[in-house]
């Protein structure tokens, strides 16, 4: 399966995803204020990504080859646009879930404007011909939402023994959760990082029309989120020595576990970048197998886990069927795509496949039917016996959140026509020559 | 419900949180930072620069004719065709192939001496052989009355005209690998020749009814040297 393909199923995967949540998300008018917006938020962030992720995957189509002309221009914009929207929802996340770090409605107004101008900068930036540069200060999400998420983390995970309880392992557990959504595929470089290998070192953001200053930028990032991630593991590994794992502690434990492993295959390799997925050697296979695998297929699944387990669907009696359905077809196209990405590694007869693929997306619906009932009846609460400091009232009309849903379609519509200027004027080819020529 | 005024930062930090441990946090994250920053502009520093550096390189071409050479007599009103396929050892020694120059020459040998020059059109469908045809610098089709040469051009491998080039960043092979193609030029090329033949008397005994005609091909191969500058 080649990189291209694997991105596509994933984009299918999280625009199926964000279209499906929206459609309960918007039906779920119980929960709280800040549970409510960062619902909304999650199912915007899905569709965003997925957007780009089928922008990403027509552009390495493509040969990511810059040349003067060419459809090529359009994808990259739209790629470019996207992640600046994702940026902004994980901004906007990270203030109001699980626990809401803004107080009163000043604090929500002025949050909210500064990610709005913030988004506004980073789009005026990218088409005045400054994109790709470290104007733009791509990774800083990484360092806020890693700085908040962990922080909350620790708070409820070690709350003292006489305050914790199923409310403050629930918020512990979505920041933890959102933190491995955000920051997973960078656990993987960890030992690249710490022995200097030439994989985590050689990151090339942009095919060359990255600048230095963007490059130390991002890989600085990196760091930044292989220290927490490290930090947490280590909390966690304690915590598993004490009896109180649970599924954060595995995934944790997995991902670094992978990330040593993966060192001893990727430390001769030049680059492990995502998008170099797909081919046949050992290091490609390894980085399609949990790089671009983490990108495309978990962390849609990471996120349908967060808004089933936490409640923020409406899964009431009435929508219980409709959502069932959605975690079937979503469970159908990720175990379809995971069996076409071993039969690419491992080549097998047609017969065999279609049988195997049988088998997997039957046992994919069958641990949909096992699982789904405990996931949705899980304790879901994060305000039982939990102090009301954490949760502040903020009121806030209906209407705010139809005008998210609007602001939010409107905008993806802004940026496929802007993606669309710039390919029609040759922008993205003038950006790129600029920044080849050593212009930052 | 109990609405706090103290800010989010107190109550993060209030006197039951393990504030040890969030700070612990913040230094192994400074520390990741540094060791990263550390490794970046100094100990590797030197690797980092040079691999940032966009390596240029020169791109000749030495070039290297094969002449063949074929004449047919063609009767007046009527067409001939012949065809050129090149030597397939060419392939195998050079790059590429370039482009072909077709001459077309003649005299007047026919008729009354000192007779006016037939009329010869000549001209190279764009099919049988693998060519960049829709190159605007081709020229397909010629004629001429004073006998003077036709010259047809075909550009062969596409983009190639000979002239040097200056390219940055890839590696030598993967530049010389860009000019190398064996697939361009494969197959017969063939070009139409028509005499319209003039003779001083029409009606007289010396006739001039056709026209000894002779076709050049050369076939411009090409070596590429790629070098760093």
């Amino acid at each position: 399966m080649a990189a291209t393909d694997l991105g596509l199923i994933g984009a299918i995967l999280m625009i199926a995803v964000g279209v499906m949540t929206l459609y309960f998300v918007r039906n779920n008018k119980k929960l709280m204020w800040n549970q409510r917006l960062g619902a909304h938020i999650i199912c915007w962030l899905f569709l965003a990504k997925g957007i780009g992720s089928a922008a990403a995957s027509f552009l390495i189509a493509d040969g990511v080859v810059f040349a003067s002309e060419g459809y090529w221009q359009f994808t990259f914009s739209l790629l470019w646009l996207m992640d600046i929207l994702f940026t902004a929802g994980m901004l906007g996340l990270c203030l109001v879930f699980p626990i809401p770090i803004l107080r009163n409605k000043k604090h929500l107004k002025m949050a909210f404007t500064a990610i709005a101008g913030f988004t506004a900068y980073r789009i005026i930036i990218f088409m005045v011909g400054f994109g790709v540069t470290i104007l733009e200060l791509s990774g800083i999400t990484y360092l806020i939402c890693g700085i908040i998420w962990g922080t909350v983390y620790i708070r409820f995970r070690l709350a003292p023994i006489e305050k914790r309880n199923q409310s403050t392992e629930n918020i512990a557990l979505a920041a933890g959760l959102l933190l491995i959504f955000q920051l997973g595929h960078i656990w993987f470089s960890w030992p690249g990082l710490i022995l200097r290998a030439e994989y985590f070192y050689n990151l090339d953001l942009m095919e060359g029309i990255s600048h230095r200053s963007v490059e130390y930028f991002w890989q600085a990032c990196y760091a930044f989120s292989i220290g927490l991630g490290m930090m947490l593991c280590a909390i966690e590994v304690k915590q598993l020595v004490n009896g109180r794992a649970n599924q954060f502690t595995y995934a944790m434990i997995t991902y670094f576990a992978l990330g040593f492993i993966g060192y001893t295959i990727l430390s001769s390799a030049s680059d492990a970048f995502w998008w170099a997925s797909g081919e046949q050697t050992l290091a490609q296979i390894w980085i399609t197998l949990t790089s671009s695998m983490h990108f495309t297929i978990l962390r849609p699944l990471i996120g349908m886990y967060v808004l089933l387990r936490f409640g923020l669907f409406d899964t009431s009696e009435e929508m219980k069927p409709k959502a069932k359905m959605m975690v079937i077809i979503l469970i159908v196209i990720a175990t379809s795509a995971l069996l076409e990405l071993v039969q690419a590694i491992v080549p097998m007869n047609e017969m065999l496949s279609a049988a195997l693929l049988g088998i997997i997306v039957a046992f994919g619906i069958g641990w949909e039917e096992r699982s789904f009932d405990n996931l949705v009846n899980a304790p879901s609460s994060m305000r039982d016996g939990v102090e009301d400091k954490w949760y502040p009232h903020i009121e806030i009309k209906e209407s705010l959140f139809k005008g998210l849903d609007i602001g939010m379609a409107l905008l993806v519509s802004a940026f496929l026509l802007i993606a669309y200027l710039q390919w029609q004027t040759n922008a993205i080819f003038e950006l790129a020559v600029r920044r080849v020529n050593g212009e930052w | 419900m109990i609405l706090s005024d103290e800010t989010i930062l107190q109550d993060l930090f209030s006197e039951d949180a393990p504030k040890k441990t969030i700070f612990a946090l913040y230094g192994v994250v400074m520390l990741m930072m540094s060791y990263h920053a550390l490794i970046y502009f100094v100990v590797d520093a030197e690797k980092i620069i040079a691999r940032n550096d966009v390596q240029e390189y020169s791109v000749d071409f030495l070039e290297n004719t094969s002449i063949s050479t074929e004449s047919r007599v063609v009767v007046d009103g009527e067409s001939e065709t012949l065809e050129f396929t090149a030597d397939e050892n060419l392939y195998n020694t050079f790059n590429g192939f370039g482009y072909l120059e077709i001459t077309v020459s003649y005299a007047e040998t026919g008729g009354a001496l000192g007779g006016p020059c037939d009329t010869v059109s000549v001209d190279i469908p764009p099919t049988g052989a693998s060519a960049d045809w829709q190159h605007p610098s081709n020229i397909l089709a010629g004629n001429s009355d004073d006998c003077s040469d036709i010259n047809l051009y075909i550009v062969i491998f596409q983009e190639y005209n000979g002239e040097s080039l200056t390219i940055a960043g890839g590696s030598p092979e993967s530049i010389a690998s860009q000019w190398t193609n064996n697939e361009f030029g494969s197959g017969t090329f063939s070009i139409n020749l028509n005499v319209d033949a003039t003779s001083l008397n029409p009606a007289g005994p010396l006739q001039d009814d056709d026209e000894e005609i002779t076709v050049t091909w050369n076939a411009h191969f090409f070596s590429v040297v790629v070098e760093e500058i």
